[in-house]
């Protein structure tokens, strides 16, 4: 369903857009030239109340290219083919961005990270670099050092289609300069995360492309335009969402871009107005459904966010551009909001606590190991992005309908985290699981499953003869006989050739 | 090795010098085929496949698409075309009959019709011991030229029906051959083993339709054992069978099963033999009266038919079936019983119960393989249709909730008459400005919960008729409304705007 939403959303929001003489590809505030801490902090304070824009107190000249470092690390890798087997371990030279004491990189450079260390692209020592924040849900993670130096204000400049752009590298001994042009701006998904859409560029293609590694700084002659990934579709993320993650993680923890917690139609329709009796003077939005905790209610209509009105189309005015309600939601700090709704023919104002929806799951893992359970030759994982995309299960039109739609169908009301049966080793004490891999558990012995602890927990703790599974939306039950389980699982070790401790390793 | 091949080689040419050479025809059918998911869009396809020639006049074949009017037909080495009117069709098995010409109305000596000697053959012997054929057994596809290719026999085993709505025992033979199409014939010794339904280039596995169900086909339609028609006026046909109302030989008990032979799941459950059981995983039913089998019963016992380890049947005529096929067969036929009793665990409570044999239709199954004609209703913009599986990849990426309920509905109790009806696209107008585009559940109109396409559609030509609203409710509770004038406003502009010439059609049956 959330596809039906976010495509209908994109389509009227482009159709929109179209009769604007403003162009879709950047809102103005991407575009702008000041430092982007102003904009970070404007974000954060009311709108109703005067902008104060705290300057800094000593001017500190950008510094461009020197802000490329090369970093090296080794990374545990886990399969969630294998979630038992010994995680590949690699060493990898990538780059970031430092900015006195931090360096910002790409997230995909750090994943299951268990040492960092950096150094200049000029020096020959590696300094060790502590292990990062992870900003999951934009792709990014921040290492911090030892160093003891001012932050330097980077500023950006927002690249747009034909723009040339420069992407700082990290070579043997010195900072490596490609020159690329902007050959698109677009809206799309990072690579390795489903949690969101962004504003991305899509460069040329360089000469030699193995040389640009992911994390590469861009400029735009000495201006700060984003950071470079390379993967799978190479792309330029936008300076704004670098600096907005810097603002974030400043206190050391990361909370995430807030995102609608809502879905919502225009009011465009005369005949919809009409036949619910809205008033002309009334504008906004429909609420149609809400996710997680919230406020809202289905049928409210929404006319207002922190004092800037919303039109029938769902379109909002922020510091003189007109966004959509993601790009809204997208552009600010978690914290609260003030809504003006109208309910049942009153206005009311409630003050929404928006923040970032508990979806780690929607994107790659940063973790060095996969957390599993393991019980009678069976294997039990949480379903998350691996699952979809790494392992066969991702397959299963289910699994994938539980982990696109999990919060706006409401799905989460009714377990912590997926429960899916994922590996079998087959046995006759597990004869017939074949049959529901790939399902997600829904009771063991009566009692519903949550997550995983919830599964070791009736394991520990059952005893009835049988554990009898039950998995969701598929017929038949998985009977486990309780009394030969020792013996059966020593009988699998021995088949499968698996030790004792890699199996005990993922437990919950 | 070598001199196994040239003993193998030297038999096949042994064995197409002593078979018989059949008569065969081409057959063209034109028919209209229909986007998917623009089913006003359609186009015309001509469908080119062969057909045996019998009693004189007649022609059986294989018609995957259409309705097989407007036919032509011209026999494999002849010249002249004629038309053929189709008077028998199987809407299952797409097994089809075709009368060529009328030799009585033809006087035009410069245009003859098709020379008698084309049916001077009768519909070759049919080949009924399966059992008597070795697997790997050599047989032909007889195709233009009478030469054919060599194919082996790979046993039988239970396969879709070609409409798709439910399982058939087919014939399966294996052998990288190209140009072997629907229609093509596969005999043994001249003897007729099945008619070609599919074939696999890739794989080089193919699947024909049994020589027995063609006989019972035969027969239904009018013909005994000696292929002579014996109900001769069109009009007095059977009326289960021609082409405005089809029929089907095809029986099912309409259910699926699950076969459940693990020692601790069947002590679980009381049971004290480890004799193998039938778990119910998905029921058809037709009528609330006839839902007799739930979702997880444990099939016991059928009466003649004895489940294997496997959970399978073995069947005394095609072997190794599943359960729910084989208890629907006779000797190799569907039977005509209208009920056939199992023994069932309910609860942990062993009870007996009649199962209702229900002629095979596509009204059966919530989401249906495919749709033979696909109905649609664009209304205000909205192009509604119902979803079938064969609609899902021509999405692209389908909406991971479309993909999840065709999944649910083909594993659990299915709703006869019931369909999931979606807007595919919302064709921009000025009368629906303000109304987003994109792929959506409809559930109601106004207000009344929907059951399929025509009950949606009867709703808003009552709107439409008061002259009131039209509410559409969505999965997710959007709603969009029209006034009866806008909706009018709307069917003009789509006619001119988009030139679709009829904005609902080919409703269901």
């Amino acid at each position: 369903m959330k596809s039906f939403v976010s495509i209908s959303l994109l389509v009227s929001i482009s159709s929109l857009f179209a009769q604007e003489t403003r162009p879709l590809a950047l809102p103005d505030f991407l575009r702008n030239q000041r430092p982007i801490t102003e904009i970070a902090q404007e974000t954060k304070t009311d709108s109703k109340t005067e902008t104060k824009i705290d300057k800094p107190k000593t001017k500190v000249e950008p510094t461009v290219v020197p802000q490329a470092v090369c970093l090296q690390v080794t990374r545990r890798i886990p399969s969630s083919a294998q979630p038992h087997a010994s995680p590949r371990v690699v060493t990898d030279w990538s780059v970031g961005l430092k900015l006195g004491a931090r360096i910002v990189t790409d997230v995909d450079n750090v994943r299951g990270a268990v040492s960092i260390s950096y150094r200049s692209p000029d020096a020959r020592t590696l300094s060790p670099g502590k292990l990062p924040i992870y900003g999951w849900d934009t792709g990014l993670a921040l290492i911090q050092t030892d160093e003891v130096t001012t932050e330097p204000v980077l500023e950006t400049e927002g690249a747009e289609l034909d723009s040339e752009i420069t992407v700082a590298g990290c070579g043997p001994t010195s900072v490596e300069l490609t020159r690329l042009r902007v050959d698109a701006v677009y809206r799309g998904k990072l690579e390795n995360n489903d949690t969101a859409e962004f504003q991305l560029l899509r460069p040329s293609s360089p000469r030699s492309p193995s040389a640009l590694r992911s994390g590469s700084p861009v400029f735009i002659g000495k201006k700060f335009a984003g950071l470079y990934h390379a993967g799978k579709s190479n792309y330029v993320l936008h300076a704004y969402y670098v600096m907005r993650f810097l603002e974030d993680a400043k206190d050391g923890k990361y909370s995430g871009m807030p995102r609608r917690s809502f879905d919502y139609q225009s009011l465009q329709h005369p005949d919809l107005r009409k036949f619910l009796n809205l008033p002309d003077t009334l504008h906004g939005v429909r609420i149609t459904r809400t996710f997680g905790e919230s406020l809202l209610l289905p049928g409210d209509f929404l006319k207002s966010l922190d004092g800037s009105p919303i039109s029938d189309e769902g379109l909002i005015k922020v510091k003189g551009s007109i966004v959509t309600l993601d790009d809204f939601f997208g552009l600010r700090q978690a914290g609260p909001i003030t809504a003006i709704v109208d309910r049942g023919g009153k206005d009311i104002s409630l003050a929404l606590s928006i923040g970032s929806p508990e979806d780690h799951l929607r994107a790659r893992s940063t973790g060095d190991r996969r957390v599993f359970f393991y019980g009678a030759g069976l294997i039990f994982q949480e379903l998350d992005y691996e699952i979809i995309h790494d392992h066969r299960s991702g397959a299963d039109s289910q699994l994938r309908y539980r982990y696109e739609a999990r919060f706006e169908d409401r799905l989460n009301r009714e377990t912590d985290l997926d429960v899916v049966l994922t590996n079998v080793f087959p046995d006759a004490v597990n004869a017939g699981a074949d049959g529901f891999t790939s399902s997600p558990l829904e009771s063991v012995n009566g009692q519903a499953i949550r997550n995983l602890r919830d599964l070791r927990n009736v394991w520990a703790t059952s005893e009835n003869q049988y554990f009898v599974m039950k998995f969701r939306n598929r017929p038949g039950l998985l009977v486990i006989p309780r009394e030969s389980l020792k013996v059966a699982e020593k009988r699998i070790r021995e088949k499968y050739n698996l030790s004792e401790s890699s199996l005990a390793e993922g437990t919950p | 090795m070598k001199p196994i091949v040239i003993l193998a080689l030297a038999l096949f040419s042994v064995q197409s010098i002593s078979a018989r050479e059949l008569d065969l025809f081409h057959v063209e059918t034109a028919y209209q085929a229909a986007n998917i998911l623009q089913p006003w869009r359609k186009y015309n396809k001509n469908q080119p496949v062969l057909g045996v020639p019998f009693a004189g006049r007649y022609v059986i074949t294989i018609l995957p698409y259409g309705d097989g009017r407007s036919a032509l037909v011209k026999p494999v080495g002849g010249t002249r075309r004629d038309v053929a009117s189709l008077i028998k069709l199987d809407s299952e098995l797409r097994l089809a009959i075709l009368r060529v010409g009328d030799i009585k109305e033809s006087n035009d000596p410069a245009n003859p019709l098709i020379p008698q000697r084309f049916f001077g053959n009768d519909l070759p012997p049919l080949f009924l011991d399966l059992k008597a054929l070795p697997l790997k057994s050599a047989l032909r596809t007889n195709g233009p030229g009478q030469i054919g290719h060599t194919v082996f026999y790979e046993g039988t085993g239970a396969s879709l029906s070609p409409a798709g709505n439910t399982e058939i025992p087919v014939i399966r033979f294996s052998g990288f051959q190209k140009n072997i199409s629907p229609g093509h014939v596969l005999t043994h010794d001249g003897a007729l083993v099945g008619l070609i339904a599919s074939f696999d280039v890739a794989t080089g596995i193919g699947t024909a339709i049994p020589a027995a169900l063609i006989e019972q086909f035969l027969a239904a339609s009018g013909f005994d054992k000696n292929n002579v028609l014996r109900i001769e006026q069109p009009a007095a046909e059977p009326d289960i069978f021609g082409p405005d109302k089809e029929g089907t030989i095809v029986r099912t008990a309409g259910f699926r099963g699950r076969a459940q032979s693990e020692p601790s799941f069947l002590r679980y459950q009381g049971l004290i033999s480890e004799r193998p059981v039938i778990a119910v995983v998905q029921t058809v039913f037709v009528r609330t009266q006839e839902r007799t089998l739930l979702q997880n019963d444990l099939i016991l016992d059928v009466p003649g038919n004895d489940i294997t380890a496997r959970g399978s049947v073995n069947d005394e005529y095609y072997g190794d079936l599943p359960l729910s096929l084989a208890m629907v067969l006779k000797n190799g036929r569907f039977t005509t019983d209208s009920t056939v009793t199992i023994s069932v665990l309910r609860d942990r409570e062993k009870r007996d119960i009649r199962q209702p044999v229900l002629a095979a239709s596509e009204s059966m199954n919530v989401v249906p393989e495919r749709f033979r004609t696909p109905s649609y209703l664009i209304t205000g913009g909205l192009v509604l249709l119902e979803l079938s599986a064969e609609a899902l990849p021509k999405m692209g990426t389908p909406p991971a909730r479309l993909a999840f309920i065709r999944d649910r509905y083909l594993q659990s109790d299915n709703l006869s008459g019931e369909r999931v009806v979606f807007v595919n696209e919302v064709l921009p107008l000025d009368q629906n400005a303000g109304y987003a585009n994109g792929r959506r559940i409809l559930t109601a109109v106004n207000g009344i919960g929907i059951r399929n396409l025509n009950h949606a559609h009867s709703l808003v030509k009552d709107a439409r008729r008061r002259g009131s609203d039209v509410v559409f409710t969505f999965e997710g509770n959007e709603i969009m409304v029209f006034s009866a004038e806008r909706l009018a406003q709307a069917d003009e502009m789509l006619r001119k705007k988009y030139s679709i010439p009829f904005l609902s059609g080919a409703p269901p049956e």
